[in-house]
């Protein structure tokens, strides 16, 4: 029925017959596309934001305190754990990272907002971004930070040279890089751990956040892993990469209100999409009711009018979806800019939404048939 | 008693559309409504029957049952060999494929071209596009609307929409059609374009065609018409008979100057009667209850006088007699006996004098001709 070039094809020209009213429902189902792509964007955004960090630590193996649930929880560990890791057999090297917030005044206009503070060994750049992996050394200097440019832009734009007052102390920028904005925090800053320590007087000297385990090439993690486990005493805990951005994506969805609601507004976007489609499939058919009635007195079996509503569904969605994308990638494109969070169209997400989109006009196409299967054609006489 | 749909018309083979007692209702419990009544009617290939009836008579439902556009409920329906009754709705698409239907609404697809519209009912067929297109150009050309082919509906006018939407019921060649006002909307001209083909389908191909109108323009292809009212069937005139037999009737002299009206409602309440040959259709003496109208074969009028039999003349097809005694009150002057076997129709007493009663005319022309006869001498003469 489908690719059947030798019958009249009805949907198509029904459906293009009045340019207006195509335009009209294409721009009422790409709204809708529209709407989900946003939720989804939030969603992900929201996820790779507070995982980007996780995937960009140099490290094959994470140690955190057994009961750190994800980064964003300040709970932190002995530092001689990853010291006593180094003696686990795969291990290369290890270093240790602190993370703290406090307050960052703006340079000009003298706001504060609270912004992150990642203590880390200058001679062990913890990020696997090059402006970082060049610059760390120069953090031996005291009271010197490097900026991440992707925090939030109320921070001002220090550069290098730029003085900045962090924590109510005078602090020194000697360069930047580019991390990003997450959920939790709006802004990062790098520093030593002994400048860190001066602006955290009442931190714990030998605890750390987050200890990265390097391994020797050819090793297994999860060997190493279990291996660590067994060795050392049981109040810390270490995870793979992977394990550890599933825990934080789980954290972030199950955990929080944040992506509950993002979740609920995809599914809120589907339904409005499966009821804006109806509602065009329904006065399509009401319209043509007649005619669809004079079909079946012709003698075609109420198949091939659901095919006929179904095929327009189906039409309806893939031109809905064509607006929607480029819009989509604007809208992506200016989250990112406001709000630093990551949002990227990526082949899975559009492939995603895109099925996302058939289903929700195949549904309606289903319910919009039962009215297509009461034409009665004795009526027409 | 219709002597019409009795008698067996010059078509051979089944009749296309059979319908017996069948009953219909709509609505159920309280609202239960009948709107067809013991409906009987036969519809032979090649025929062309016009319905006609007030609004509400019922013509239209019937013409959806026997196009299975509605399942019958009651009685029995048998349409292109296929019994109606009870049928599932897959097996009423079956039906429907052979039938053509043509509607007072044309119905047409706007988004479509009047070619691409007539093309639709072609989809149905495992037939190539080429050879489609060429059978709806073929039809669409027939009803002169060749030049128009690609034209939406929206560009032509409402005369125009009617004859693609004729060529689209009529393009895959039915062997049943069933029309509702299909000229209403159409011209002298067109009309009679659009009756023609119907006719000549009719006529080469073998198709059966009902037509339900009230267009009095097309009357003259109907093989036959039909009346409803309320419900019921009240007349079913096989046209070509029924005017043999008035114009038969108007030759009498007595009947000559009925109005054709009454002419026609004395022809259907005539009765079909056979006789073999040599027994007696008339007797001499008899009370006069009858009058015949000849219809094959041949009689003569044999009176007895003084003891012997005396034939007077002979009868021979178009001949009415009887009707002398039905007028005097008097019992019969002469007997009539058949020659070989003979086939007529016959008016009882009780019809003839209902349709006398009712005309004026009539009672003058009649004491006229008592008057002249009684003034030849008495002698009584059948009249001629």
């Amino acid at each position: 029925m489908i690719g059947n070039a030798n019958r009249v094809p009805l949907t198509w020209y029904m459906l293009t017959h009045r340019k207006s009213r195509l335009l009209l429902a294409m721009m009422g189902i790409a709204f809708a596309v529209l709407l989900m792509f946003m939720q989804l964007g939030f969603l992900t955004g929201l996820f790779d934001s507070q995982t980007l960090g996780i995937r960009l630590f140099d490290a094959d193996l994470l140690m955190v305190n057994r009961t750190k649930h994800n980064l964003t929880l300040e709970e932190f560990f002995l530092e001689k754990r990853i010291i006593q890791a180094r003696d686990v057999p795969g291990v290369a090297r290890t270093t240790g990272v602190s993370m703290d917030s406090t307050l960052w005044r703006h340079p000009q206009t003298g706001r504060q907002d609270v912004i992150r503070v990642i203590g880390i060994d200058p001679d062990h750049p913890p990020f696997l971004l090059d402006e970082v992996v060049a610059q760390s050394s120069l953090l031996h200097e005291p009271m010197t930070i490097l900026f991440d440019r992707g925090s939030r832009s109320f921070f001002g734009t220090p550069v290098a040279g730029n003085e900045a007052e962090l924590g109510a102390r005078r602090v020194r920028v000697l360069g930047t890089f580019n991390l990003g904005a997450d959920f939790k925090m709006d802004g990062n800053v790098l520093a030593s751990q002994s400048t860190y320590r001066a602006l955290f007087p009442l931190s714990a000297p030998d605890q750390i956040s987050v200890g990265l385990i390097r391994l020797k090439s050819g090793e297994s993690p999860a060997k190493v892993q279990q291996a660590i486990r067994d060795a050392l005493p049981s109040d810390i805990d270490v995870f793979t990469i992977d394990e550890y951005d599933q825990i934080e994506r789980r954290f972030w969805s199950k955990m929080t209100p944040t992506g509950f609601i993002f979740t609920l507004g995809l599914i809120v976007g589907f339904a409005i999409g499966v009821m804006i489609c109806y509602q065009i499939l329904y006065n399509e058919i009401n319209d043509h009711l007649p005619q669809f009635a004079t079909l079946k007195a012709i003698g075609f079996s109420n198949g091939y009018l659901v095919g006929v509503v179904l095929k327009e569904a189906i039409l309806l969605a893939v031109l809905g979806l064509v607006p929607a994308l480029f819009a989509s990638q604007a809208f992506y494109s200016i989250m990112t800019q406001l709000t630093g969070l990551h949002m990227e169209l990526t082949l899975m997400r559009i492939v995603l939404v895109s099925v996302l989109t058939v289903v929700m006009c195949v549904i309606s196409g289903l319910i919009a048939v039962g009215r297509v299967m009461k034409a009665d054609p004795a009526e027409v006489f | 008693m219709n002597p019409s749909t009795d008698f067996v018309p010059e078509f051979d083979g089944a009749p296309l559309v059979w319908c017996d007692q069948v009953n219909h209702h709509f609505g159920s419990g309280e609202n239960r409504k009948q709107v067809l009544y013991d409906v009987r009617l036969r519809v032979w290939p090649g025929e062309l029957v016009i319905m006609t009836g007030p609004s509400g008579s019922g013509k239209t439902t019937l013409l959806t049952l026997i196009g299975g556009l509605r399942s019958a409920q009651d009685g029995r329906m048998t349409v292109l060999s296929r019994q109606m009754t009870g049928l599932s709705r897959n097996e009423l698409v079956a039906v429907r494929r052979g039938i053509g239907f043509i509607f007072q609404a044309h119905n047409l697809f706007e988004s479509l071209t009047a070619l691409q519209n007539v093309c639709l009912p072609l989809d149905l067929l495992e037939i190539p596009k080429e050879e489609k297109v060429r059978r709806a150009s073929e039809i669409l050309d027939r009803l002169g609307m060749g030049h128009r082919l690609q034209y939406k509906p929206e560009a032509l006018s409402g005369g125009q929409r009617q004859r693609v939407a004729i060529a689209r019921a009529l393009v895959a060649k039915p062997k049943l059609i069933l029309a509702d006002e299909p000229t209403a909307a159409l011209d002298k001209e067109r009309s009679r374009d659009v009756v023609d083909l119907l006719q000549e389908l009719a006529h080469k191909d073998g198709c059966s065609i009902l037509l339900v109108t009230h267009d009095n323009r097309i009357l003259d292809v109907a093989s036959r018409i039909v009346n409803m009212v309320d419900g019921r069937v009240a007349t079913d005139i096989d046209v070509q008979n029924s005017m043999a037999t008035c114009e038969f009737l108007s030759r009498v002299d007595v009947l000559s100057k009925l109005p054709p009206a009454t002419l026609a409602e004395l022809s259907q309440k005539m009765m079909e009667e056979r006789f073999p040959a040599g027994s007696w259709i008339i007797r001499q003496g008899n009370e006069g209850d009858k009058l015949y109208l000849m219809k094959s074969g041949s009689a003569e009028v044999v009176k007895e006088e003084l003891g012997k039999m005396q034939t007077l003349r002979q009868l021979t097809p178009g001949d009415v007699f009887g009707e002398i005694s039905l007028i005097t009150n008097r019992p019969r002057t002469a007997s009539v006996r058949a020659v070989n076997d003979i086939h007529c129709l016959s008016l009882t007493k009780e019809d003839f004098d209902k349709a006398m009663d009712t005309s004026q005319s009539f009672k003058d022309r009649l004491l006229q001709v008592f008057f002249s006869r009684r003034f030849q001498g008495g002698i009584d003469i059948p009249l001629r």
